[in-house]
């Protein structure tokens, strides 16, 4: 289990991740990834899950969460406007651009990430997993429906672009707030219909310095009940 | 309380549902096979090892009506009671019946793998227009179009074994679907064992996969008469 932590302000991010039980035994990499960039004005957080039938989907996964700090630093800059629509063709542009003269689809991934810049969060998503944004009397949840019997995940690909993301915004203000990204090692085994009930218990339950602790106790639960890649990321401000 | 309390330690289910012909002319070898071969496949499930899911099994049975002789149920928990024949053909309900459970997250929950419908028949829908009657056109079949495009069920394996040379070969190949799924169009009675081995063993290797959500039936290795076909 790998978990890398920053804190910034008051901004707390953590996301841990772990190869699978088939991979491990296999001695194959980990085709999850996460990422997270934390400034004092914003953050990205990425995590992304490599399709298995495709020959580099660790490249896949980890180029996704790559052009997502990437995108982050272009909001920083001003070269980027903060709107899902811009980001999301940003993102697909940088793919395309990285992987010229390649096969995209040898790099198929999912993707969730979200970005937090001037008080608003955009939580993109492509694919399985789930993505959550909770503030106090308000929640955003990436589309759960169109995970159902996945047995060919929507992904980064060569058929991707801008539409083929789902987009959803939350203004933050000042106010506390948490963000919960997963892949679907993890996200098969949050109880159905208390997805809810896990992000608020982040938000009002869970206290910054307590994150690492009980996300680790959460992952170890879930680790024995499947054997995919598994990886969470996590950002919560406390005001 | 903690976060653990969210985790889902109830192991991801994979639903088989069958769709049983219990039409008149299933009467005598072909229903008493046809219930020896589903309770192999009962046992089976209740005795595979080292997977990391459950697996859950429905009956609908289809003849002057469909109904549901097994309501979706782990197979742990199973407790098999023998179809009987009588009737007629009513395939369409018994698809209305299957779509209508598989759209409701309430019995296949959102947590599970990609269930597997399968059908076995002897015959021809008896609850279809004259109009399709005529034309052989399945796919405008109102019960067959459902589960064609519901949003769940259209991603469902769809598996079909025709048994006898009543059994409609272009009904069961509308209900497949997938030109890489081979349709089983058996002689007799005596295929239907073969059949529900096959699927079975299907079923259990997706089980076992890394990601049992990939439908990728197993090859067929078993040894079906010379009358039978493979389409």
């Amino acid at each position: 289990m790998i978990i890398n932590e920053a804190h910034k302000s008051n901004l707390h991010a953590i996301a841990i991740t772990e190869a699978g039980a088939k991979h491990t035994a296999e001695d194959s990499p980990n085709q999850d990834c996460s990422a997270f960039l934390v400034e004092d004005n914003g953050f990205v957080l990425s995590v992304a899950d490599g399709v298995g039938s495709c020959a580099k989907a660790h490249e896949g996964s980890t180029l996704a969460c790559h052009i997502c700090n990437r995108a982050f630093k272009a909001l920083c800059d001003g070269s980027l406007p903060m709107n899902g629509d811009d980001i999301a063709q940003w993102l697909v542009q940088d793919w395309r651009k990285e992987l010229s003269g390649k096969n995209e689809d040898d790099y198929c991934t999912t993707l969730k990430a979200t970005f937090l810049w001037n008080n608003r969060i955009i939580l993109i998503s492509l694919g399985d997993g789930i993505g959550m944004v909770a503030v106090p009397g308000q929640i955003i949840m990436t589309p759960k429906n169109e995970n159902d019997f996945l047995n060919e995940t929507v992904c980064f690909s060569s058929q991707t672009n801008k539409d083929s993301f789902s987009i959803n915004e939350i203004n933050v203000g000042n106010s506390s707030f948490v963000v919960f990204l997963t892949t679907d090692g993890i996200a098969n085994h949050i109880i159905d219909g208390q997805e809810e009930g896990f992000i608020r218990y982040l938000l009002d339950e869970t206290a910054s310095e307590n994150l690492r602790v009980e996300l680790s106790d959460f992952f170890l639960n879930v680790r024995a009940l499947n054997a995919d890649d598994k990886t969470l990321g996590v950002v919560k401000r406390d005001c | 309380m903690g976060l653990s309390s969210f985790v889902a330690k109830e192991p991801r289910a994979l639903p088989v549902f069958i769709l049983a012909d219990v039409s008149g002319s299933m009467q005598g070898e072909k229903i008493n096979e046809l219930n020896l071969a589903l309770r192999e496949m009962v046992s089976t499930f209740q005795n595979v090892d080292e997977i990391r899911g459950k697996f859950q099994l429905c009956i609908i049975t289809f003849g002057s009506s469909a109904q549901v002789h097994l309501p979706l149920t782990d197979a742990e928990k199973i407790n098999l009671t023998e179809l009987s024949a009588y009737g007629r053909t009513a395939m369409g309900a018994a698809f209305d019946i299957v779509h209508d459970m598989i759209e409701d997250p309430t019995i296949v929950s959102h947590r599970s793998y990609t269930p597997t419908i399968v059908l076995v028949s002897d015959g021809m829908p008896t609850d279809i227009t004259q109009e399709i009657y005529n034309s052989r056109k399945y796919d405008d079949w109102e019960p067959l179009k459902k589960l064609q495009t519901g949003d769940r069920t259209k991603k469902c394996q769809r598996l079909a074994l025709g048994i006898g040379t009543d059994a409609d070969e272009k009904m069961l190949k509308s209900f497949v679907a997938d030109p890489e799924i081979p349709v089983i169009k058996a002689k007799d009675a005596r295929a239907i064992s073969k059949f529900f081995k096959w699927v079975t063993m299907s079923t259990v290797a997706r089980m076992s996969s890394v990601n049992p959500d990939i439908v990728q039936p197993a090859s067929i290795i078993f040894d079906f008469d010379d009358e039978d076909i493979v389409i």
